[in-house]
C-alpha cells in the first residue's frame, strides 16, 4: 500500500493575472514562494517528514517541491511526465483574450472538452503520460518502502492523471477545481486498485474567512 | 445542485472495528467532539437552513450538533441509513472469518458477502439516489448526514464508477464529500475528506477503513 499526495504548485505572477501557462516556465511569485513554505508546513503537519518528493520540471513546481523537500530532509526527483498540459497558442493569454479570438474553441473548453487549437495537449495523451508517472512512482515507493510520495504537479495534469487511475471519464472532468497549494491523496493497493482518499485538501476556508 | 454528504462522528464500535450497519450505536464523546469541531467549517461552506439525516442515532446526533452551529433544522430520511450488514453486525473480523469463511473471502476481495440480512450495493445505491432525486426538487445546497458505506456507494454511482468500486474512498468520521451538478450535466467531485487530519479525528477509522469496509 502506497500513498501518493498530488500537490498543485503555488502561485505565479501569471496565475495572479489569470494568464494561461501550460508549458511556459513561469517561476513562483514572491507571494507564491511564501505560499509554498506554508504549504510545505501543512503537508508535513499532516503526513510527517517521512516523505519522498517528486516534481514536474517546471519552475513553479520545483520551487514548491524544494520547500517541502527541505523540510523533509530529502531531495526532489524531477520527472517530466508530471509537467503541465501544453496550451498551445493560448499560452500567455488571459481567458478573456482567448474568448475574444477563439469564441468557438473557448466554448468547447468551457464545456470541459478539448479545443481544436494548434499545440493543445489532448486530454487522453496527458492522462496517459501522468498516470504512467504516478504508477511508476507508486511502484518505486512500494519497492523502497517510502510510505508517502508527494508529487508536485499542475491543475490539469493532476486532474487527468488521477481520473485515469480511478477510471473516471476525462472530458468533461468529473473532478473539480484544485486551488494552488491544495492536494489530493490517492492510495495504491496493488494492480489497478487505486483509491481516492482525499480531494482538495489543504484549503483552510474558515481561517481565511 | 450542490450536495454535501457528511459521515457521522466516531462511535465505540468504530474504534473497535466492528461493523455497525443498521445497529443503532450512539456517538462516543470523541465523536461528539469531532462533530463540534467540524461545525464551524461546515457552517462556513454550507450555511443551510435544513440538514437531512439518517435516522440512526450516530448520524442524527451528529446532524443536530452541526445544525445547532448554524441554526438549521434537522429532518430524518431513513433512505440515508447505513447498509445493513445483517448477521455480521457487531462481530469482530476473526469471528466473521471463522463463521463465514467463503463470504469473508469474497469480502476481502471486494465482492459482496451473501450473509443473512446483508443489503447489497444496488439496494443501497437505489435508495440513496431516490433520496437525492427528491432533494434535487429544490435548487441550491443540500447537507446530508449519513454513513461510510452508503456515502461511498452513492458517490461512486453519481461519478459513474462501477457499482461496488472503491475508487472513492470511505469518509472519515465527521468528514464530508462535496459534489456539484450544473443542470443535467455530470456530477463533479469537489472535495473528499478535505478537513485537516489531526489528533482529535479518528485516524484509525479513516486510514484503515479498507479493512473495516472493503
Amino acid at each position: 500500500m502506497t500513498t501518493l499526495v498530488l500537490l498543485r504548485h503555488a502561485r505565479t505572477g501569471f496565475n495572479t493575472e489569470g494568464r494561461l501557462q501550460g508549458s511556459l516556465d513561469v517561476p513562483l511569485s514572491e507571494d507564491g514562494i511564501a505560499q509554498a513554505a506554508a504549504v510545505a508546513k501543512r503537508v508535513v503537519g499532516e503526513y510527517g517528514i517521512s516523505l519522498a518528493v517528486a516534481s514536474s520540471p517546471l519552475q513553479r513546481a520545483t520551487g514548491t517541491a524544494v520547500a517541502l523537500a527541505a523540510l523533509a530532509g530529502t531531495a526532489t526527483l524531477v520527472d517530466a511526465r508530471f509537467t503541465q498540459r501544453p496550451y498551445g497558442v493560448w499560452e500567455g493569454l488571459t481567458w478573456d483574450e482567448v474568448r475574444a479570438s477563439w469564441p468557438f474553441e473557448y466554448a468547447r473548453r468551457h464545456e470541459g472538452l478539448d479545443p481544436a487549437i494548434p499545440g493543445w495537449g489532448q486530454s487522453e495523451d496527458v492522462a496517459d503520460r501522468v498516470a504512467a508517472g504516478l504508477r511508476d512512482a507508486a511502484a518505486d515507493a512500494a519497492r523502497t518502502g517510502a510510505p508517502t510520495v508527494v508529487i508536485v504537479s499542475h491543475g490539469s495534469a493532476i486532474m487527468l492523471g488521477l481520473a485515469r487511475l480511478l477510471g473516471l471519464p476525462l472530458t468533461p472532468s468529473r473532478l473539480g477545481y484544485l486551488p494552488h497549494g491544495a492536494w489530493n491523496e490517492v492510495r495504491w493497493e496493488g494492480g489497478d486498485d487505486w483509491r481516492l482518499k482525499r480531494y482538495c485538501a489543504g484549503v483552510r476556508s474558515v481561517e481565511t474567512a | 445542485m450542490r450536495l454535501i454528504l457528511v459521515r457521522h462522528g466516531e462511535t465505540d464500535w468504530n474504534v473497535a472495528h466492528l461493523l455497525q450497519g443498521a445497529s443503532d450505536i450512539p456517538l462516543n464523546d470523541d465523536g461528539r467532539a469531532q462533530a463540534r469541531a467540524a461545525a464551524p467549517e461546515l457552517a462556513y461552506i454550507a450555511p443551510v437552513t435544513r440538514i437531512v439525516s439518517s435516522d440512526l442515532s450516530r448520524a442524527l446526533e451528529t446532524a443536530h450538533i452541526l445544525a445547532d452551529a448554524m441554526g438549521a433544522e434537522v429532518v430524518t430520511d431513513a433512505r440515508w441509513r447505513e447498509r445493513s450488514y445483517g448477521v455480521w453486525e457487531g462481530l469482530p473480523e476473526d469471528v466473521r472469518k471463522e463463521d463465514h469463511p467463503e463470504d469473508h473471502h469474497r469480502w476481502v476481495n471486494g465482492l459482496e458477502p451473501n450473509v443473512e440480512g446483508y443489503e447489497y450495493n444496488a439496494s443501497v445505491r437505489d435508495r440513496a439516489l431516490a433520496a437525492i432525486d427528491d432533494l434535487a426538487q429544490t435548487e441550491g445546497t443540500h447537507v446530508v448526514v449519513s454513513h461510510g458505506s452508503t456515502t461511498r456507494v452513492v458517490a461512486g454511482a453519481l461519478l459513474g464508477l462501477e457499482l461496488g468500486s472503491h475508487g472513492i474512498g470511505n469518509l472519515g468520521n465527521a468528514q464530508w464529500l462535496e459534489l456539484t451538478r450544473e443542470g443535467s450535466g455530470p456530477w463533479v467531485l469537489r472535495s473528499l475528506n478535505a478537513r485537516p487530519l489531526d489528533e482529535s479525528s479518528n485516524e484509525s477509522s479513516y486510514s484503515s477503513s479498507g479493512t473495516v469496509e472493503p
